[in-house]
């Protein structure tokens, strides 16, 4: 029940706008920027700085199934989020799909509490870079 | 980078030294792994902390963490990392580091990594830094093609 919670303030919080500028690179739609769960996770700020304790993405929404990596700060999870088993669909920066325990999110936030998102491009080598909507950030 | 590619001690207050200012914990983590990784150059190493002085020795060091810092890119699904994005990593370190490899020039780099203002200003950023202007520091400092040459061997 707490991850239903959690998913759900994601949903409602996580606040769109237009992309600002547009830089090279094909759109990706479909897939939306929110963040580690800094709190939920119990990081600190030296887990922040090593990345230690950072989840990975499973290839199937199931406990055990193979990694397909690693995530960092920022996460792309399919929008609007699909959840199976208790697992967020997420996308790597290199674009593979996986799944991710949906309690390892949580929106980005600015520093007066507002909530936001991201817009998505694949670069010509096929990494996936993302474009923050202005004011937000993964400590917030 | 901050050595200009001279073979400097290090400054009043940090252990940064050598060709590569490399810090006295970095660089002993990563000759380390350099020699647990090629048991070879322990004959041709200058051994403990005055390797960081020999330019030779003290490339095995920075190398072995170029190496590290690209694998760990990969992991989290940075393919084929360059300097650039190696750069990232051994700068603002493995959690956030991959997140400026992968952000667009405009990203404000303070709010993306969390840094403070004095560490900002210690990397010779600040609150207004955005990911390109610390990427065009990078590229003025090695140049574009090494900048964005691939580390690892395809």
């Amino acid at each position: 029940m707490k991850a239903a919670i959690v998913l759900s303030s994601v949903v409602v919080l996580l606040a769109f706008s237009e992309a600002h500028g547009q830089p090279e690179g094909e759109t990706v739609s479909g897939f939306q920027c929110v963040g580690i769960n800094i709190p939920g996770l119990h990081l600190s700020q030296d887990d922040l700085r090593t990345g230690a304790g950072f989840p990975w993405m499973l290839d199937a929404p199931r406990d055990g199934a193979k990694a397909v990596g690693q995530v960092s700060g920022i996460i792309y999870i399919a929008w609007p989020p699909v959840v199976e088993n208790g697992f967020l669909k997420t996308m790597a920066y290199d674009g593979k799909i996986g799944w991710l325990e949906q309690n390892a999110v949580r929106p980005l936030r600015r520093a007066d509490g507002t909530t936001g998102g991201c817009s998505l491009r694949r670069r010509s080598d096929g990494r996936i870079m993302f474009h923050l909507e202005p004011g937000l950030g993964i400590n917030n | 980078m901050e050595s200009n590619c001279q073979n400097v001690g290090a400054a009043s207050g940090s252990s940064a030294a050598g060709a590569f200012q490399m810090i006295n914990s970095t660089y002993t983590a990563d000759i380390s792994g350099a020699v647990a990784y090629d048991p070879g150059i322990t004959g041709s190493i200058v051994s403990g902390l005055g390797g960081q002085m020999d330019p030779a020795t003290e490339a095995y060091a920075a190398s072995y963490e170029l190496r590290s810092d690209a694998l760990l890119l990969q992991a989290k699904n940075v393919d084929d990392p360059t300097v650039l994005d190696v750069r990232a990593v051994y700068q603002f370190g493995a959690g956030v580091g991959p997140e400026v490899a992968t952000a667009d020039d405009s990203e404000n780099i303070a709010q993306l990594t969390g840094l403070s203002a004095a560490s900002l200003a210690a990397n010779g950023l600040s609150s207004s830094s955005t990911v390109g202007q610390w990427r065009a520091t990078v590229i003025a400092k090695l140049g574009s093609a090494t900048a964005n040459q691939s580390v690892l061997a395809q």
